[in-house]
């Protein structure tokens, strides 16, 4: 070791044994900080550059970050931003700046440390939407890589594990997992921005619209510059990585394979990532942009949006002309005709077996017929009888009756009524019937 | 040949169908701008105009009896409206200008008062059974209008397209008292009004035929 080394490794020690003698600490509560990059941005916005800031400026600037918290108790907000300075001088992030060092009035006035300019800045690039560091990352990975390629080339054996596997797989892969984690910040900032435009863009001020349109170029250059990083890299990393992986498969060199392809697949989820992302946001930015030109240029007024609203909360009272035509021959070389096979129809099942109910003839006229033609060989007749005979031969009942006044007729026609005589008679379990006595005088006709 | 391009096929079809040629169809789009005096003289012999819109999109407009021509039915024009106004919400901007089916049906029903929906997607149905009515009105309008390309649907994902704009654009003057304005929307943009169906020969065939994609009450 040099001296020189020796000198610069006992100063550290000295500075590190002083901040834990001193115990010295940097605590910033939230407000605090929100205040130092205001006051950064004072100074460094200022005309001239201003070295120094005034107690009444650093309240004006702690009133609107009160208003930016919706803080309304005023007396609060003076005792906080006093006790606010006090914890950034005691911290170091703003010293004195006049001849004053124990009180605090309106004549006093400050000036921003190194400390405080770093710990502004940072904050500041933080929220800023910047694919930077992932950049830095990818390029430092690049670089490892051609070193441990160069250490690759003169790899033995017995080395090729601990110089050269182990360092690809532990090294590079904090540095991918590190990828990642930007990566994942960048969506989540994006998100952020995406969830934040429409409340841009309903205030609808010339300020939040150009912020709007600042923070979308910010987003699209940020994909671009990423884009190309990110290929470029991988591209040269690719290369380094299949060199590595010929030197060890043509030695022989155990888990040269896995790790290379490990290495591979996980570049190969970066540049997707880069891809995918690039599709999205550029997405998002034409939608943001259409909405800019369509609604926020083009009608200002919103006088479309109303309309809209009262057309939509009624039915239409108008509509357009389409046209509806069938197209052209289409004009091509080849038309594949696809036959169809056409199946016949397939109709309902009928029955078309009928059931035979066998009617017999209605003899019970001429039976009458015959039955009345000898009785009327005697000299009276009786109705009850005559139709107690026809039943004794199996005629039905109701048969009977159907033809009753047909058979009273012609009985009628054989002699005269005999009017005194109606007693009822049963001739039947079912039938009772008036009786009617006729006096022949001849045969009755059949 | 223009005529014998593929392309020309295609967009003929959708042209013919009352469909729009929007930006997002890029071969198609740059295969009319770069023979855009040919297909006008072309379609100006059946009595029509290919109208490219300021937003940029093509369509055809009829202006005589030579290709048939339909009137857009009120579910459909009412629906692209409600789309129309739906994309000029900055909310719209958060999911890059899509939103899905449910969405689409919770917010109409949200946002328009229930009788005008009735009227509009379920007149001839009773109480009982309107609602579902209505959301099967609403979901065949939806395919009416992806048909003619007033919006792309993916897997329940609708993207409207810049054709959309046509409703809003007829909405902001359809207002208008001045005689040239209406007699530019007429001739212009290819509107009807409800005074003028009743004597429209066009008009009478709706009444008599069947609209595609949609369904007779």
């Amino acid at each position: 070791m040099s001296d020189n080394q020796i000198a610069v490794a006992t100063e550290i020690l000295t500075v590190v044994k002083s901040i834990l003698d001193e115990r010295r600490q940097v605590v910033l509560p939230t407000w605090d900080i929100a205040l130092l990059i205001l006051i950064w941005n004072h100074l460094n916005t200022e005309k001239g550059l201003a070295l120094s800031i005034s107690e009444p400026e650093i309240r004006h600037l702690a009133f609107r970050l009160d208003s930016i918290e919706d803080s309304k108790e005023a007396q609060s907000a003076e005792k906080r931003c006093t006790e606010a300075i006090s914890r950034l001088l005691k911290s170091e992030c703003l010293s004195r700046a006049d001849m004053n060092r124990l009180v605090i009035s309106d004549d006093s006035e400050y000036h921003i440390t190194t400390l405080g300019a770093g710990v502004a800045a940072w904050n500041f690039e933080h929220e800023k939407f910047s694919g930077e560091p992932l950049t830095a990352i990818l390029k430092a990975f690049n670089s490892y890589l051609v070193k441990i390629a160069l250490d690759a080339e003169q790899a033995t054996d017995r080395n090729w594990h601990e110089d050269i596997m182990v360092q690809m797989r532990v090294v590079l892969n904090d540095m991918l997992v590190n990828v990642y984690r930007h990566q994942h910040g960048l969506d989540q900032q994006h998100e952020h921005l995406r969830n934040f435009i429409p409340s841009l863009l309903t205030e609808g001020s010339e300020e939040s619209i150009k912020y709007c349109e600042e923070q979308l170029t910010n987003v699209i250059r940020t994909i671009i510059d990423l884009q190309e990083v990110t290929l470029a890299s991988a591209n040269t990393a690719f290369q380094q990585i299949r060199k590595i992986e010929e030197m060890g498969l043509s030695n022989n060199f155990s888990e040269t394979e896995e790790t290379c392809a490990d290495i591979e697949r996980k570049l190969n989820s970066v540049t997707q990532w880069t891809m995918q992302r690039a599709t999205e946001w550029v997405e998002h930015h034409n939608i943001v942009h259409e909405f800019l030109r369509t609604v926020v240029y083009i009608d200002r007024q919103r006088r479309v949006t109303e309309a809209l609203k009262h057309e939509v909360a009624a039915e239409p009272q108008w509509t357009f002309e389409l046209i509806e035509e069938q197209s052209f021959v289409k004009f091509r070389e080849s038309d594949e005709q696809v036959t169809t096979l056409h199946t016949a129809p397939r109709r309902r099942k009928r029955v078309y077996a009928h059931d035979i109910e066998e009617v017999s003839i209605d003899d019970l006229p001429e039976r009458l017929t015959i039955i009345l033609n000898s009785e009327a060989l005697g000299d009276e007749i009786y109705l009850s009888r005559l139709l107690k005979k026809v039943l004794d031969e199996g005629a039905d009942e109701l048969d009977l009756v159907y033809h009753g006044p047909w058979f009273m007729g012609q009985i009628m026609e054989t002699g005269v009524v005999d009017r005194e005589f109606r007693q009822w008679t049963r001739i039947s379990n079912i039938l009772e019937i008036q009786e009617m006595k006729v006096l022949k005088n001849g045969l009755c006709k059949s | 040949m223009v005529f014998a391009s593929l392309n020309f096929v295609e967009i003929d079809v959708i042209l013919r169908r009352g469909g729009n040629i929007n930006r997002s169809d890029i071969h198609l789009y740059q295969f009319i701008c770069d023979n855009y005096d040919e297909l006008r003289s072309f379609y100006e012999r059946f009595g029509c105009n290919l109208v490219q819109h300021p937003d940029g999109f093509f369509f055809l407009l009829s202006r005589g009896d030579v290709l048939r021509s339909r009137l857009m039915s009120k579910p459909c024009m009412h629906l692209g409206m409600f789309i129309a106004l739906k994309m000029r919400d900055p909310e719209i901007t958060r999911s890059s200008g899509k939103f899905s089916t449910a969405q689409l049906l919770k917010a109409i029903e949200t946002a328009v008062p229930h009788e005008t929906l009735q009227r509009v997607y379920a007149p001839k149905q009773r109480e009982a059974s309107q609602y579902e009515r209505i959301a099967e009105e609403i979901l065949r309008a939806l395919k009416v209008l992806e048909d003619l390309r007033f919006l792309k649907v993916k897997e329940d994902t609708i993207r409207p397209t810049e054709a959309i704009n046509r409703f809003a654009e007829v909405a902001r003057h359809v207002g208008d008292s001045n005689p040239a304005a209406r007699e530019a929307l007429l001739t212009q943009r290819g509107v009807t009004f409800s005074d003028a169906e009743e004597d429209s020969p066009v008009s009478m065939d709706m009444e008599n035929g069947e609209e595609t994609g949609e369904s007779q009450d």
